[in-house]
């Protein structure tokens, strides 16, 4: 089968998206590619056709548990069923059928970190890789806006297999992180494929509100005049709560739910699944959600609060008019967005405290737990990692968690404290970029595309809220839905039965 | 019927014990404590029953049992039920209790749901020959086995599921309406995707527990059905399905020392091969005692002093040892207590 027959045969699709094709042939020819393509243009149709055309695996990175678990339902769905995934959610029955029929598998994914175990990566190394993808490449640069450490020690994992073929995947690629790329694959000859990621048919409108109840109105009034599918982006959990019950009773057609973290796993994959088959209508959720789903119809990314770049924001607003049809874009400001966010800024990084104390243990104590450590100071995952691979890198402690006391100089603390500060302060100017870029007065289209390509597309169902673009001038096409009472009989049949009803 | 089920379970165990015991058995804690307090108080059906119930939602519900009437506190840790709260369990009986009559192995209980959830999704979507949905699971071993069982009955999709759809409606006729919806809301089917928790507690103005609840009673109620009698969803009854429960109740380490106890080690030595500490292979000997109806107590306590704590139990009726130790000879240890008590409930309850 070549290109085209395998992209008809295994996912029903008539033709390529632009882009994916040359895509294809570079892999398939044995060129290491570099892509961006923006979000919901097919990006993983590039490694996931050659994958199935040739013989060997293909290993997907990607840190994103929650995707990789998508990816995989995704390709079952399609009766693509030599998937699997890797990651420290599996339980360890799970993890041991994978690993018993690796040789089945055409594509596996795995996390990072599952990549620095050494009984893994030998398994790896024994099997024919014929492709290793790294999803979200911005990781590996500390100027991307999700830097995870894990992603720095890729190369060493790549030369360590039989020279698989590359292909680095990312939606959102700024010059620097660009550099940080190449220079971390400076031994492989990378061919670029980089296309313009903007979204000539979404149209964008920043509202000012002076209140949060001001923001609820604003809401109600739009879903009331365009009952269509709709997300809405919080960066709190407690308010996708509070937002999806008052749209609830104010709005009785609409049928809403909300969709965060601390949802149970199998709960969240009931609501995203009646979003995706349209019964739900509206959905309130925080950044969590999104990933992977794949809807074509979304017509309105209303953001209540902003994320923290405008990476993510590229990457949300994403999530509408897959299909092509005009689609809106609303972000709701007020004020003390700043703040908030701000704070959120503070939770995503270690304190400096904690790293004073950390340096107290390490002087004190022949040996550290970090998992301890992590736990006594409430740290997440992401932090424990950084903390872990922070100390190996610099040879403070090795495998056996013993310290190495001689290394532990004033100039290695000044350096970390130094490093974290910059950290904070990199993420400080990403979010007054966004800031910036939604509240000025320069046409927000181009504020928010322009770090990653020099030029914009025109937008032909109108540009923005700053070029003149209102609410009035959409009108896209409004959901009818029903709610019918069913007795439990009629529900039984119906749905245990369904081939009676036809 | 949470709230109902709470009362009646703070009735059983008689204020020997604090409310969180009830939290653990209902969670399915796996420590020596609690495995005691099953036997103690006979409440194997309940244990693991809601394993997914958090301690906040738990302590709610005490607090507002609580705040009724039902229940006062006597100090931080004991509790008396009031009269009214007696009076509430004589006046609500609660019939959709029935299968919780018989403990039951929990993790076969959990993988035949699953089965069943994930069987009844595939074939009501390849009765309408559509191949492409997404599974209500990610478990990949319950997807082997559907995905076996599916080709086994793909000539018979539609005879299975009007058997299924039968049985389903004779199992759920015995419950009240207002469960049989729930239930069928729960299931995701072609073209249907099922609730989650929070819509179900909307659409039926009830809280968490509640819902977990009457899910758990129908699911165990098949369960125990499809056990009992030739149903058409036996076949998804996992394999081995025995009755060693008791075996299984174990903690991993205890049943590492239990190998030892069975070649007769005492406690120094067992101290010294399992490099434990004193107090975890005291737990784990009390909990071996508990579970290993071949258990030697004499081995580990004296034919004399079993005779006098013995004598003392029989005459009283409560269940507090520190009670019972303050009032024996000082050269009873704890230990010695713990295990001829655990002996003596095992015997009381054969």
């Amino acid at each position: 089968m070549n290109a085209l027959e395998t992209l008809r045969h295994y996912f029903h699709y008539s033709e390529f998206q632009p882009g994916q094709a040359a895509v294809i042939d570079d892999l398939n020819k044995g060129e290491d590619v570099l892509l961006t393509l923006p979000t919901g243009a097919g990006k993983s149709i590039c490694y996931q056709v050659p994958a199935l055309m040739n013989d060997g695996l293909t290993l997907v990175v990607t840190p994103l548990l929650s995707l990789m678990e998508d990816q995989v339902r995704h390709l079952k769905a399609f009766g693509i069923k030599r998937v699997a995934a890797l990651n420290s959610f599996n339980t360890k029955r799970e993890r041991q059928h994978v690993l018993k029929n690796l040789t089945q598998l055409k594509i596996l994914y795995v996390s990072p970190e599952l990549l620095q175990q050494d009984w893994i990566l030998k398994r790896l190394q024994q099997l024919s890789i014929r492709f290793f993808v790294v999803d979200e490449a911005h990781c590996i640069s500390q100027w991307g806006h999700e830097f995870r450490p894990d992603y720095m020690k890729l190369d060493s994992v790549l030369r360590s297999l039989k020279q698989p073929t590359l292909l680095l995947v990312t939606a959102t690629l700024t010059a620097d992180v660009k550099r940080d790329i190449l220079e971390h694959f400076s031994t492989r000859n990378i061919s670029e494929h980089l296309h313009m990621i903007d979204r000539d048919n979404i149209s964008f409108i920043v509202e000012k509100c002076a209140s949060n109840i001001e923001k609820d109105r604003y809401i109600v009034n739009c879903l009331s005049l365009y009952h269509v599918p709709t997300i809405i982006y919080f960066s709190s959990k407690k308010e996708t709560e509070r937002v999806s019950h008052h749209l609830k009773s104010a709005l009785s057609n609409h049928r809403v739910a909300y969709y965060h973290g601390d949802l149970e796993n199998n709960e969240r994959m009931l609501i995203q699944q009646q979003f995706l088959s349209g019964e739900l209508d509206v959905i309130c959720a925080t950044s969590a959600f999104g990933m992977g789903v794949n809807k074509k119809d979304v017509r309105l990314v209303i953001h209540y609060h902003l994320p923290t770049q405008i990476e993510s924001f590229v990457q949300e607003v994403g999530r509408a008019g897959r299909d092509q049809l005009h689609s809106v874009s609303i972000s709701l400001v007020t004020e003390h967005d700043r703040l908030i966010t701000e704070r959120l800024i503070e939770g995503e990084m270690i304190e400096e405290t904690v790293l004073v104390h950390l340096f107290r243990l390490l002087e004190q104590h022949p040996q550290i737990d970090v998992d301890q450590f992590s736990d006594t100071h409430q740290l997440n995952e992401v932090h424990r990692r950084y903390l872990q691979n922070y100390l190996e890198n610099h040879d403070i402690i090795n495998d056996n968690k013993t310290i190495n006391h001689n290394k532990l100089s004033d100039n290695f603390k000044d350096e970390w404290i130094k490093t974290i500060a910059e950290r904070q302060q990199f993420k400080r100017k990403k979010l007054l970029e966004l800031l910036l870029a939604l509240n000025g007065d320069r046409c927000i289209r181009r504020s928010i595309y322009q770090p990653f390509q020099p030029q914009i597309k025109e937008a032909p169902f109108g540009c923005c809220s700053v070029c003149g673009f209102t609410l009035t001038q959409f009108d896209p096409i409004q959901l009818q839905s029903r709610t019918e009472n069913l007795s439990w009989e009629e529900k039984l049949m119906r749905w245990i039965r369904p081939q009676t009803e036809a | 019927m949470f709230r109902y089920l709470l009362i009646a379970l703070l009735h059983m165990i008689k204020s020997n014990r604090s409310p969180a015991a009830i939290y653990h058995i209902l969670t399915g804690k796996k420590s020596s404590q609690t495995i005691q307090d099953l036997h103690v108080f006979q409440l194997h059906p309940y244990y693991g029953l809601l394993p997914n119930l958090t301690r906040q939602t738990f302590d709610d519900a005490i607090n507002s049992i609580v705040d009724e009437g039902l229940m006062t506190w006597v100090n931080k840790k004991d509790y008396r039920l009031t009269d009214k709260a007696k009076d509430y369990l004589t006046i609500n009986t609660d019939d959709y209790f029935h299968s919780l009559t018989q403990a039951i192995d929990e993790s076969a209980k959990h993988i035949f749901t699953e089965r069943l959830y994930l069987t009844i999704q595939t074939f009501t979507y390849r009765v309408m020959n559509e191949r492409s949905f997404i599974p209500v699971t990610d478990d990949v071993t319950i997807q082997s086995f559907v995905k076996q069982y599916y080709h086994k009955h793909k000539q018979q999709l539609s005879g299975w599921l009007e058997a299924c759809h039968n049985h389903l409606y004779e199992v759920l006729k015995t419950y009240p309406e207002h469960n049989r919806h729930i239930f069928l809301d729960r299931l995701s089917t072609y073209h249907h995707n099922g609730q989650s928790l929070q819509q179900l507690m909307d659409r039926y103005e009830t809280n968490e527990p509640d819902i977990r609840l009457t899910l758990v009673l129908i699911e165990r109620d098949l369960f125990i059905r499809s056990q009992q009698e030739q149903t058409c969803l036996s076949d998804l009854l996992p394999g081995e399905n025995s009755n060693l429960m008791y075996p299984s109740l174990m903690t991993r380490s205890a049943k590492k020392t239990h190998q030892l106890v069975m070649r007769g080690y005492n406690i120094d030595e067992l101290i010294q091969v399992r490099q434990l500490k004193r107090g975890t292979i005291e737990d784990h000997l009390v909990e071996i005692c508990t579970l290993d109806d071949h258990f030697k107590l004499n081995d580990y306590v004296t034919e004399e002093k079993i005779s006098l704590i013995e004598a003392y139990l029989s005459t009283r009726q409560t269940q507090k040892l520190g009670e019972i130790k303050r009032n024996l000879p000082a050269t009873i240890s704890y230990l010695d207590l713990r295990l001829v008590f655990a002996h003596y409930q095992k015997r009381l309850n054969k």
